[in-house]
């Protein structure tokens, strides 16, 4: 009795393996049989399966937020200092471009210009006074500057070199008191002494004197350098009129002149060091 | 009603495996929670009981995941059996104990699977089964006793309330 349920339970285990080899290979062959049982329960099981996946989203999220916390003080240290970095790289790029567009209209200038002798220089130093407007440039004697030689940019007149060294000079700027320079209304041709920022002219202007009485000049008139006097070349631009009246005496007029170079910017001036033969000239 | 309870730990484990068993990844290998359970079962209530859990769980894994019916049925139906009938007269007290078995129970569960893929399945390649298998038996050795106890308590609680109480 014993061997017989032995051998039925033998019986049994055979036969759920023959039966479990049977629909493995028949499904092997034929994926289609499976459809019938797959379908629905998978619908059941689904259900259960979203349950525990959202919960495994949320368990990840979660572990993945904390084991993050460990590396982002690493992480945030890396990445201000890169930022540093990426901010000098900004402040370098501006710098250079700008110094670009400086250079470019420096050369634009040097080229429509070339019937003048001229020598790039930079600015190195400014007065650090209210009082006095003046400029040091790199360049002195060894570059061929000497005194009362003009200053320019691309923008227009900007002084002459007052003091000279080896390889510095001082430039004296329009707009300082002592500044006296031959300038000429272009449009009617009318000449003057341009002085520096002296009374009635309002900060960052210059006073224009010895204009004749019936000059009919107009706010907006061009000023330029007329030439006389020997140190300023003639028609380099030094500004525009911004106002014009008569003297108290009634026998001349003078303008108030803004110039046209914006001297808080200046970083970069060329020196005039005199003119050359024209080809085919005389 | 034991059978239901057995049924919906097993549906429950499933999903939770497939689903929550990322979570417990080690590299390539996670733990085989459903198969622990199958062993387990096998160790404590013997090899018919491991036999028809193996195979009711290895069917199911085959309708939801499986591509051929029975695969899965199979080997988890001879794993379960040879499991609880070679450990029926052992003593499976010391939590050592439990680990070796579960341990060498995952290692015949593989065996099994590469004889049943070298029979149905002849173009399946395996790849590395020998590390597999035994990191996968490492793992589930490791989570083994606690499987083991929560089967017990939950025997126990079966007991109390089907056979006990009412």
């Amino acid at each position: 009795m014993l061997h017989l349920r032995r051998y039925k339970k033998a019986f049994f285990l055979i036969l759920i393996v023959v039966a479990l080899s049977f629909a493995v290979n028949a499904t092997v062959h034929n994926r289609s049989l499976f459809g019938v049982l797959e379908h629905p329960v998978i619908f059941v099981v689904k259900p259960v399966h979203e349950a525990f996946s959202w919960i495994s989203h949320r368990v990840r999220e979660t572990v993945t937020s904390v084991s993050q916390l460990f590396y982002l003080k690493r992480e945030n240290e890396a990445l201000k200092e890169e930022l540093q970095e990426l901010l000098e790289y900004k402040h370098k790029f501006l710098e250079y471009s700008a110094e670009n567009a400086r250079l470019r209209r420096m050369l634009e200038f040097r080229e429509k210009n070339s019937q003048y002798d001229m020598v790039a220089a930079e600015v190195i130093g400014r007065d650090p006074g209210n009082w006095f407007n003046v400029i040091i440039i790199d360049k002195g004697r060894k570059n061929g500057v000497t005194e009362n030689m003009a200053v320019v940019t691309e923008r227009g007149l900007v002084g002459y070199t007052m003091d000279v060294g080896d390889d510095w000079a001082k430039v004296l700027m329009l707009l300082d008191n002592r500044m006296s320079v031959s300038a000429m209304i272009q449009r009617t041709r009318d000449n003057g002494i341009l002085k520096g920022n002296i009374a009635p002219a309002p900060p960052g202007c210059a006073k224009m004197v010895f204009l004749p009485a019936d000059a009919r000049i107009v706010k907006g008139d061009v000023v330029i350098s007329s030439g006389l006097g020997g140190i300023v070349p003639k028609g380099i631009l030094i500004g525009e009129v911004v106002e014009v009246k008569k003297e108290s005496d009634n026998l001349t007029q003078y303008a108030i002149v803004k110039p046209a170079v914006d001297f808080q910017k200046l970083e970069e001036v060329f020196v005039i060091k005199g003119q050359r033969a024209v080809p085919g000239g005389e | 009603m034991r059978v239901l309870a057995y049924f919906a730990i097993a549906v429950l484990l499933m999903a939770a495996q497939s689903t929550l068993g990322v979570l417990f990844q080690i590299g390539t290998i996670k733990p085989d929670f459903v198969l622990v359970l199958v062993l387990c079962v096998a160790l404590i209530k013997g090899e018919n009981a491991g036999a028809v859990y193996g195979l009711t769980i290895g069917l199911l894994e085959d309708i939801v995941y499986g591509n051929f019916l029975g695969f899965n049925a199979l080997i988890k139906f001879l794993t379960g059996y040879v499991v609880g009938y070679g450990t029926r007269d052992l003593f499976k007290g010391p939590v050592a104990l439990t680990m070796g078995f579960v341990f060498v129970g995952t290692l015949l569960y593989n065996l099994i699977f590469l004889v049943a893929c070298w029979v149905f399945v002849p173009g399946y390649t395996t790849g590395l089964l020998v590390p597999k298998a035994v990191s996968s038996a490492f793992y589930n050795a490791l989570i083994a006793p606690f499987m083991y106890a929560a089967v017990m308590r939950l025997e126990k609680f079966l007991n109390f309330y089907f056979e006990t109480k009412y």
